[in-house]
């Protein structure tokens, strides 16, 4: 596919979610508005287990780091916007690359129960820690404006906060897009269908896994503080094991091993959380039943039903 | 004896308490992986049912100790169905089986919050009396909790090492498809097996009731420390399970000593962590 072709469809949604942002009340602003923040995780764990055949179950680490990684500049050492943003991908890539060193050495089960064990440290110290995190209760923050050539913008107005969160959606969206259409991407759909095969053939697999891990870890953190700036606050809970389990949810429901279908699992998972919680507190049980369900008939997730790309998994 | 030694007694003995109740979970947990290729992120939540109704239990019928009986049958009848008709196609796939198990862990704690509530319960201890020992003053029940603990322990040694049904566990567990061709019916060694991991995680429930919070995500707690039992006592292997819960628990415990217990069990974890890069299959076995 030339990458051209696509251009003008893609063009008209990014548009049509921007005047959304203008136009929706602001009820379904925010909504949106953290349906774009989860869309970053969820692509970053698309491209970590649907791609490079990771199954980590301790993101949360990065969700934690990045929003800390954001706040703490802020509240400490008096950053701006931009130098927040920054020590928080950079931070969160940091992490990354030493929690891969190790991760990427196991797989399958050693894999998940490794960064789960890890995760579940960041949360214990996260927690104890109250003097730096803020603990459980945690650290509120006055977001500083963000300068943006001559303007000087305020994540206090909705629109603008919209704005930012849409704008680092599409650019994960197109930078994963592209990544995954360049050899790189091709190594890590070759790592997903036949690991050792590929080690056969010459490539360095550990360090192909690991450039996956680092780049998922820095866009979940830039995920984490987009979160921790629209709710201007961050908590030790943002290293809790629900923040490990969400990506495994959305990539389930929408799919792994397309880029979209981890954005759909996010729609259907807030749409589901923010209107069937209204109406029933124990929405979860219908959202388990529903995990179990797709799991079975639909292993590809939604989207990869939908793309016709479904085939048997191999046991 | 100095104060240091029997406070050291006294912490040891109680991670020998919380060793035996974890050894039942992480015998399970290890018995359904070896088997099925489960990895079962539900189990928790059977010691978790365990624990409510045992709470549930002892309210309705005055006293504590038939819910040792009817708790765990009951999860284990529960669980049942859960393996044949759920679980079974993914079985083999450890990633399905995970996320699997998520959503039945989602439904079986949200059914324990509607039907529970959400605040903590405590149990009184069914039994008031104190063990003396060495100058240390142990809670009776909890020495007769660890007690029973080890005892369904030794229990479920014999059912799988002395028993035609524990022949055709490890059967099952060894080959399969042999186990299949010489006329084991795998099918049902696997609903039984899992029956019973779900069983003696509910045993383990009703003991820790009265020792610990009765809460709906209390599962979730023991879940991570049981699969490092279970990982470190090697994938599959009863005895390195056991061992491993005793000492990891034991361990702990004495920690705290040293350090608050939030760092007691974020050391042990990380360690656990370092421990499954050098040795994942387990540091317990050759």
């Amino acid at each position: 596919m030339r990458p051209g072709r696509r251009a003008v469809p893609r063009l008209a949604l990014l548009g049509l979610l921007a005047l959304a942002g203008a136009a929706a009340p602001a009820g379904l602003r925010s909504l949106l508005m953290v349906m774009m923040i989860y869309a970053v995780f969820a692509m970053a764990y698309g491209l970590l287990l649907g791609h490079a055949n990771q199954p980590s179950l301790g993101q949360s680490i990065f969700f934690g780091v990045g929003a800390y990684g954001f706040v703490l500049p802020v509240l400490r050492l008096d950053a701006g916007f931009w130098g927040a943003l920054g020590v928080a991908v950079v931070a969160g890539a940091v992490t990354a690359l030493a929690v891969g060193a190790l991760a990427v050495r196991v797989s399958e089960a050693y894999h998940v129960i490794f960064t789960a064990l890890l995760a579940s440290v960041a949360h214990l110290l996260a927690k104890n820690a109250t003097p730096l995190t803020g603990g459980t209760g945690g650290l509120p923050v006055e977001v500083p404006p963000l300068p943006l050539g001559p303007w000087r913008l305020s994540v206090y107005d909705p629109l603008t906060n919209y704005l930012l969160c849409l704008a680092a959606a599409a650019a994960a969206y197109l930078g994963l897009r592209r990544v995954l259409a360049a050899p790189l991407g091709r190594v890590w759909v070759a790592i997903r269908e036949n690991e050792h095969r590929l080690a056969f053939l010459g490539y360095r697999v550990y360090g192909y896994k690991l450039a996956a891990f680092v780049t998922a870890g820095t866009l979940t953190a830039l995920s984490g503080a987009l979160y921790a700036i629209r709710l201007r606050y961050a908590s030790a809970e943002f290293f809790g094991f629900e923040w490990s389990v969400l990506p495994f949810v959305w990539g389930v429901l929408g799919g792994l091993r397309t880029l979209p279908g981890p954005v759909l699992g996010v729609v259907l998972f807030t749409v589901f959380q923010y209107y069937v919680s209204a109406w029933w507190t124990h929405y979860l049980i219908l959202f388990g039943v529903l995990i179990v369900v797709i799991l079975r008939w639909l292993p590809a997730g939604i989207v990869g039903y939908l793309a016709g790309q479904w085939r048997p998994t191999r046991a | 004896m100095s104060e240091l030694g029997s406070t050291l007694l006294f912490l040891a003995a109680d991670g020998l308490i919380w060793g035996s109740l974890i050894a039942l979970i992480a015998l399970g947990l290890s018995l359904i992986y070896g088997i099925m290729g489960i990895i079962n992120m539900a189990h928790g939540d059977f010691f978790m049912m365990g624990a409510a109704l045992a709470v549930a239990l002892s309210g309705w019928l005055g006293a504590f100790w038939p819910a040792l009986l009817i708790a765990p049958l009951l999860v284990g009848a529960l669980a049942l169905p859960l393996e044949r008709w759920v679980l079974r196609p993914f079985e083999g796939r450890p990633l399905l089986t995970l996320v699997g198990t998520i959503g039945l862990s989602f439904v079986i704690q949200q059914v324990a919050l509607m039907v529970f509530g959400g605040t903590p319960r405590r149990l009184e201890a069914p039994l008031a009396f104190v063990v003396s020992f060495a100058g240390v003053a142990l809670p009776g029940y909890r020495v007769v909790a660890a007690a029973i603990g080890l005892a369904l322990v030794a229990a479920l040694w014999v059912l799988v090492y002395r028993t035609e049904l524990g022949v055709r566990i490890r059967a099952t567990m060894e080959h399969p498809e042999i186990a299949d061709a010489v006329g084991i019916d795998t099918s049902r060694v696997r609903v039984l097996t899992f029956g019973l991991g779900a069983a003696l995680a509910a045993a383990a429930g009703v003991l820790a009731a009265p020792i610990t919070q009765v809460f709906y995500l209390m599962g979730n707690d023991v879940l991570l420390f049981s699969y490092i039992v279970v990982i470190v006592g090697g994938l599959g292997s009863l005895e390195g399970a056991l061992a491993a819960a005793l000492i990891l628990s034991g361990v702990e415990a004495v920690l705290t000593v040293v350090v608050s217990p939030v760092e007691a069990r974020a050391l042990m974890l990380l360690v656990m962590a370092l421990v499954l890069l050098v040795r994942p299959r387990g540091l317990l076995v050759g």
